[in-house]
């Protein structure tokens, strides 16, 4: 429906480039991200992928 | 008492009820005990100093009115932090809280609530179990989780229970000795509940905020729910024929379908901010005695005069989210009643989420800006009629489609829309 939270499972943290997220259960990563919403939008992405 | 004492399925506060309360507060947790919840959760990550503190995300951004990561903070920072509740929740809360450290909580709350602590860094779940150990808690009235299977494993070696985030593997988990598998909720089956009964092992679904979902996952043979509005998915008890918006604080299924809206002190009212959207909230808190023939009465304010706003009312079947900018709403069934900014009035019958007019008033009188409009919706087996008071107007239906309908959405479309004194009979 100060922003969306962090998936459960993923934990979306500051770089110095940027926001990247982590992945839990495996340890995955992505990023850099611009924004910390665009970091959510893309770990939600890969919670329901 | 201790987990093996709570009857199943019970209700976990995901992130202390953060529908209710401001999350992972040692305020909110004690709101949350004293309406009845018997375990809340934590999420704790590891602070720069070796502390740990309690948060769900991995920055301070959404909850706090600073920024930056949880794990760059030490103890001392920590205690700093002021939680924005009155932005982030509403409802009454005051902003000046502060997130806890986890010796904290467990120096209020270790061996008196039960705890569903999980361990959020990779490196949280030995100094989690080492916190607990110090402060002398029962490891029967704690359960620990994680994503992480080296995390399970490590609390299993250490002697304490602990639920396996995310798995539905549960041959895996009954091999590595895990009691608890923590799937979320939409991949809760009754192969899975069956199959994990069958090894001793337990189900925790996360995160089921509405009661048709509940009902669902009951179904299937959960054995625990984590939900952020834990007395409304606790029971049906404590639903009331009348909203208390005079308080100004969040009620029990108080449930964003689109948004959730917020209070207006200056009038007692609750309601939806002027926008160039469409809303709608649920009001699970809401049920007429009769859900088969019953009067609702409210106060509707719409402060356009455009035809295409208004206040609406949509009396739905269960609690399926009804969003009406979406093409449809899986599950929301019901009928639409809309107070149009121009003063006319419409009844949709709405399957699906998609609405279809069964009758509208041509003309109308406009409400005044800033005033309110008494409204009277009457719902029999076969019929319904929509009555506005001021003009003594009313539109009846002959529709039998959707029944009962007891379930309550308050909405607006292009317009600030306040709504106040809601009664059902």
């Amino acid at each position: 429906y100060h922003g969306p939270a962090d998936p459960d499972g993923y934990l979306v943290e500051q770089t110095p480039d940027g926001y990247r997220w982590t992945c839990r259960a495996d340890g995955r990563t992505a990023g850099p991200f611009t924004s910390r919403e665009e970091a959510v939008v893309s770990a939600e992405a890969d919670e329901s992928a | 008492m201790d987990f093996a004492d709570l009857s199943r399925p019970f209700v976990i506060a995901h992130r202390g009820g953060s529908l209710q309360v401001p999350e992972h507060t040692l305020e909110g947790y004690w709101v949350a005990v004293g309406q009845g919840s018997a375990v809340i959760e934590q999420d704790v990550s590891t602070l720069a100093d070796g502390a740990l503190g309690v948060m769900h995300d991995g920055t301070v951004d959404r909850m706090t009115t600073s920024s930056g990561n949880v794990a760059d903070h030490t103890s001392v920072t920590w205690k700093q932090l002021d939680i924005d509740a009155s932005v982030t929740l509403g409802g009454g809360w005051p902003d000046g809280l502060r997130p806890p450290l986890f010796e904290e909580v467990l120096t209020e709350f270790g061996n008196r609530v039960l705890l569903c602590a999980e361990a959020k860094s990779s490196d949280a779940m030995s100094p989690m179990i080492d916190a607990l150990e110090r402060h002398g808690v029962r490891p029967a009235s704690v359960l620990l989780q994680s994503f992480a299977l080296a995390d399970c494993r490590l609390a299993l070696s250490r002697g304490w229970h602990v639920i396996w985030l995310g798995s539905t593997d549960v041959a895996r988990a009954a091999a590595e000795g895990i009691g608890w598998i923590g799937p979320p909720a939409g991949r809760v089956t009754p192969a899975l509940c069956d199959a994990a009964r069958a090894v001793g092992i337990e189900v925790a679904c996360y995160t089921v905020n509405r009661r048709h979902q509940r009902d669902a996952v009951v179904a299937a043979g959960v054995d625990a729910i984590f939900s952020d509005d834990p007395r409304y998915i606790a029971g049906d008890a404590g639903r009331r024929t009348s909203d208390l918006f005079a308080r100004q604080t969040w009620l029990p299924g108080m449930l964003p379908d689109t948004s959730r809206g917020r209070f207006f002190p200056d009038d007692s009212s609750w309601g939806f901010d002027v926008s160039d959207t469409v809303a709608s909230t649920l009001m699970g808190f809401l049920a007429p005695p009769d859900p088969e023939a019953f009067t609702l009465d409210l106060d509707v304010r719409v402060d356009q005069t455009c035809r295409r706003s208004g206040g609406s009312v949509l009396l739905s079947t269960d609690d399926h989210p009804y969003r009406p900018s979406s093409r449809s709403s899986p599950g929301a069934d019901g009928y639409l009643f809309t107070l149009r900014g121009d003063g006319s009035l419409d009844v949709q019958r709405v399957l699906e989420g998609v609405a279809t007019t069964l009758a509208s008033s041509t003309g109308g009188t406009a409400p005044t800006p800033g005033t309110y409009v008494r409204l009277r919706i009457t719902v029999t087996d076969q019929a319904l009629s929509f009555m506005r008071a001021d003009v003594a107007e009313t539109l009846t239906v002959a529709d039998a489609t959707c029944r009962p309908v007891p379930v309550v959405h308050l909405g607006s479309a292009f317009a600030g829309v306040r709504f106040r004194n809601v009664v059902m009979s």
